[in-house]
């Protein structure tokens, strides 16, 4: 959030970063959908799970978690594990029906 | 957040605050929290979905045969970029490059109103092959409708959250073209930043949910 | 601007309530005070308009059979009666009046970290109010304050739509607040206010806000998807259509659980401020304390289908969902246990802010073991949607939280208005309080042990005399909730001015004058020690210094 660090580090031109991982958010959305085509759509851990790999691209780079403080990372993290708890008891119920 | 009145120039630092680089600081970390609150509302109706595709495979299955992987892919490739301009908008406006940033914001605004533009074309498609729940609905398979409730809810509510952030990119260009100091140091680039790239997120997650189900056989 | 000279027309120091007299001075105002008391008016409106609808039902429910309004207006009543009480009084009642206020002040700070989000908080609050108004005034919700589905999506004939939508506005307004007091405690503190120096009352409004950041959305996106089914039809919650009516209740009850202890941690932020002061005692186990309001806030997540034991929810999650409502139930008795010790060997005095706060812990402990009660599954199934249930969350909600509100009330109410208020009858009003409460839901307990179902307006008569003992004991309720509105009228106005400090307490907020200037502090306060710093460690505390107050007084005049 410093101004210093925000002209990037340095060596390497402020725009490099993101556009790597803009290259790496294109070809994961390729793989997805090949996959998608490939496998069949049946199970859905795959396409997430690709997703997820997607959404912590962004986050990391553009979303700049990674030079964040560790209370900003903390909130991420709190997201997923606060969604872990919403999925996991839900499907205690659901998973467990008679 | 917001210029006072338009004659005076804006100001990038607000009371309470006495210094700017905490100020900053605060604008970020209320960003991510109210982050959190928005991953606990789309994650609310991913569990939601998640249920209801548990309880109808099939259904869920032949409705996102239906939906148009081609018109959804664009969409996802345009919100990559658009987050990717908006983080280099971010990363150039304190970096004093003030035409750099001003480009960048353009672009992303561009982005986002074209994703609109992609997603008005498919839902008008969606429309007139009556895919919107209700009577004279297209697929007779149970849970197909049911897709189709989630489809529109969801992708509806990220439209909105994307035409809050044309506004709020908008709005950065419109202060920052007349006072290129309030570029520089105000919290809101940084934020608004964030907020972009989260609508970002949900669609990437969006378009697993509804795109590439029924793919492949 | 400088704060110290600032005089007002009257040749009195400028407070925050001199500091403009409009309307528009009020209702611009970025000020957190002025932000508290626009809060205060609002809730307190809603608190009366939320009894009256139960005033009604009480009386209808004082002969057996259904005499006084019809079945169907009965349903709109206690429906509108949940939902102004939950979400437009219980759920902001703290937090948005006290914590707002206080929250600064304890941690040395200006204002919150992001005022103009503050006042816009306000405005959301406000639009959401105005809907239940409309849905009010348009004929009422007849679904219960929980919006079960299918019934509200598709049977109930009422103005679902606009009812939801002032829950879904209001709930916005509510992730504000919390947001804005997370940064606020996270990045304004003064010079030496350490996490672990924090008044209790703050660490209450910190954990609280991590649940309204954290549960709210869920909320709206039930009632989102409830208003979609109703208004655009899709079939979500449908099960001709392969939906379940119970992921309805997943959703709603992850927040409405959570929910529970929004309205209780600020509740106990505010005995945990009041039993130091009145007991001249450190807080017994401060850290505890600490934890334990952490504990709460995040295993408060993880009980919700304790409400869904009959719903039809799996066997298994009932047995998960049973354990784990009784493990939240160990860090609620630390805190009863640690408030109990710091009266130990105290120097106690019965001013009315402890009496409220006495009977706080008292009503809530019996609140919280008929919880565990009700956390047992097969005593559950035998007690679900009876008047035991409905016991027992108001000993939660009206005899904890409520009573702790006006304890905070009393508390700080010569902070904030600059008047002392009439102490014999503020004595008067919490025991009547206590007794009135009590004298209303134990019957209740009685009744619903024995069977007497919720929301029914009439019942056989055997259950009238619990019936009838309850409806009395509302009355005298009701006159203990509006004997303050008179005599704290009169105080504002015609009450003996306050000084700084009038209960001789620790905490930033009672060393800057009643009622504080605009931006609290003169100059940032620096801390150098503990909260409730009553008495040096390892001594045991003094009685409160006698005619000191006098002497404050006459100095301050």
């Amino acid at each position: 959030m410093s101004r210093k660090r925000d002209k990037g580090d340095g060596h390497s031109p402020f725009w490099r970063g993101p556009l790597l991982a803009w290259g790496a958010l294109l070809l994961l959305l390729a793989v997805n959908v090949a996959l998608a085509y490939l496998l069949g759509g049946d199970n859905p851990l795959i396409g997430v799970g690709i997703a997820v790999a997607m959404v912590l691209v962004v986050a990391i780079i553009f979303m700049d978690l990674r030079r964040s403080g560790p209370i900003n990372r903390s909130l991420a993290g709190a997201g997923l594990v606060w969604l872990g708890i919403m999925f996991a008891l839900m499907f205690a119920d659901y998973l467990t029906r008679s | 957040m917001t210029a006072s009145t338009a004659s005076s120039p804006p100001v990038a630092l607000h009371e309470p605050w006495e210094d700017l680089s905490r100020q900053r600081q605060a604008a970020t970390m209320g960003m991510w929290i109210f982050l959190l609150s928005e991953m606990l509302l789309f994650g609310g109706l991913f569990a939601a979905y998640t249920v209801c595709r548990s309880l109808n495979p099939m259904g869920f299955r032949a409705g996102s045969h239906e939906a148009d992987l081609v018109y959804g892919t664009i969409n996802t490739v345009l919100l990559i970029t658009s987050s990717l301009t908006m983080t280099l908008a971010v990363r150039a406006a304190p970096a004093r490059l003030h035409k750099v940033a001003l480009g960048f914001l353009a672009a992303t605004v561009a982005l986002g109103l074209a994703f609109l533009a992609v997603k008005g074309m498919e839902y008008h498609e969606d429309l007139t092959k009556s895919l919107f729940p209700g009577p004279g609905f297209k697929l007779p398979q149970q849970g197909a409708e049911q897709f189709f409730s989630f489809y529109w809810v969801m992708t509806g509510l990220h439209m909105l959250h994307m035409t809050a952030g044309v506004i709020a990119v908008s709005r950065l260009i419109v202060v920052g073209r007349r006072y290129p100091e309030w570029l520089e140091t105000s919290p809101a680039v940084e934020a608004t930043g964030l907020y972009w790239s989260l609508v970002d997120v949900i669609w990437m997650i969006l378009y697993v949910l509804i795109y590439l189900p029924g793919r492949g056989g | 601007m400088s704060q110290a000279a600032a005089q007002a027309a009257d040749g009195r120091p400028l407070t925050y309530l001199s500091n403009g007299f409009t309307l528009r001075s009020w209702l611009t105002s970025t000020d957190h005070k002025r932000i508290a008391i626009l809060y205060a008016v609002s809730i307190t409106a809603f608190f009366f308009l939320g009894g009256i609808a139960i005033g009604i039902v009480r009386l209808e429910l004082v002969t057996p059979t259904q005499d006084l309004v019809s079945a169907d207006t009965y349903n709109r009543l206690f429906t509108l009666h949940g939902i102004v009480m939950v979400w437009f009084f219980l759920v902001p009642s703290i937090p948005t009046t006290f914590g707002n206020f206080l929250l600064p002040m304890m941690i040395g700070a200006k204002d919150l970290a992001m005022p103009r989000l503050n006042l816009f908080s306000w405005y959301l609050y406000v639009a959401g109010g105005l809907f239940t108004v409309y849905a009010l005034i348009a004929g009422g919700v007849d679904t219960g304050w929980t919006f079960y589905t299918p019934f509200s999506t598709m049977f109930s004939n009422s103005h679902v739509l606009a009812a939801a939508m002032g829950v879904f506005v209001v709930g916005f307004s509510s992730v504000a607040t919390g947001i804005n007091f997370i940064v606020t405690t996270h990045m304004m503190r003064t010079r030496g206010m350490t996490w672990m120096r924090l008044p209790l009352f703050v660490w209450a409004m910190y954990a609280t806000s991590f649940v309204m950041v954290l549960a709210t959305p869920v909320l709206s996106v039930a009632l989102l998807l409830v208003m979609a089914e109703r208004w655009l039809g899709v079939p979500i919650f449908n099960p001709t259509h392969g939906g379940d009516p119970l992921l309805f209740q997943h959703l709603f009850w992850f927040y409405s659980h959570p929910a529970v202890y929004i309205m209780i941690l600020p509740a106990m932020g505010v005995v945990s401020e009041i039993f130091p002061c009145f007991a001249r005692r450190r807080i017994f186990g401060y850290q505890f304390m600490v934890y334990a309001m952490v504990a709460i806030a995040v295993i408060g997540f993880f009980v919700w289908g304790h409400h869904m034991f009959v719903s039809g929810q799996s066997g298994y999650a009932n047995l998960v969902f049973s354990f784990l409502s009784f493990v939240v139930a160990v860090p609620s008795a630390i805190k009863v246990f640690n408030w109990t010790a710091t009266l130990y060997r105290g120097q106690i005095t019965f001013e009315a802010p402890m009496f409220y706060a006495i009977g706080f812990v008292g009503l809530f402990t019996i609140g919280g073991l008929t919880g565990l009660f009700l956390a047992t599954v097969p005593i559950d199934i035998q007690a679900t949607d009876t008047y035991f249930v409905v016991a027992h969350f108001h000993y939660i909600m009206v005899g904890g939280s409520v009573s702790a509100l006006f304890a905070a009330i009393h508390f700080w109410w010569p902070k904030m208005t600059g008047r002392m208020y009439p102490e014999i009858w503020a004595r008067f009003a919490a025991i009547l309080m206590f007794f009135g409460f009590n004298f209303t839901f134990f019957p209740q307990f009685i009744m619903g042990w024995m069977g007497m179902p919720r929301r029914y307006g009439s019942y056989p008569p055997e259950f009238q005399i619990y019936h009838v003992l309850s409806s009395a004991g509302a009355l005298v309720l009701a006159a203990a909730y509006l004997l303050p509105l008179g005599y704290l009228t009169w105080a504002y106005f015609r009450a003996p001015r306050a000084p700084r400090n009038p209960w001789h307490a620790t905490g930033l907020e009672w060393t800057t004058p009643s009622p504080p200037p605009p931006l609290n502090f003169d100059a940032p306060p620096v801390v150098n020690e503990g909260p409730y710093h009553y008495h040096p460690a390892e001594v045991g505390p003094e009685a409160r210094p006698e005619g000191a107050e006098d002497e404050q007084r006459a100095s301050s005049a």
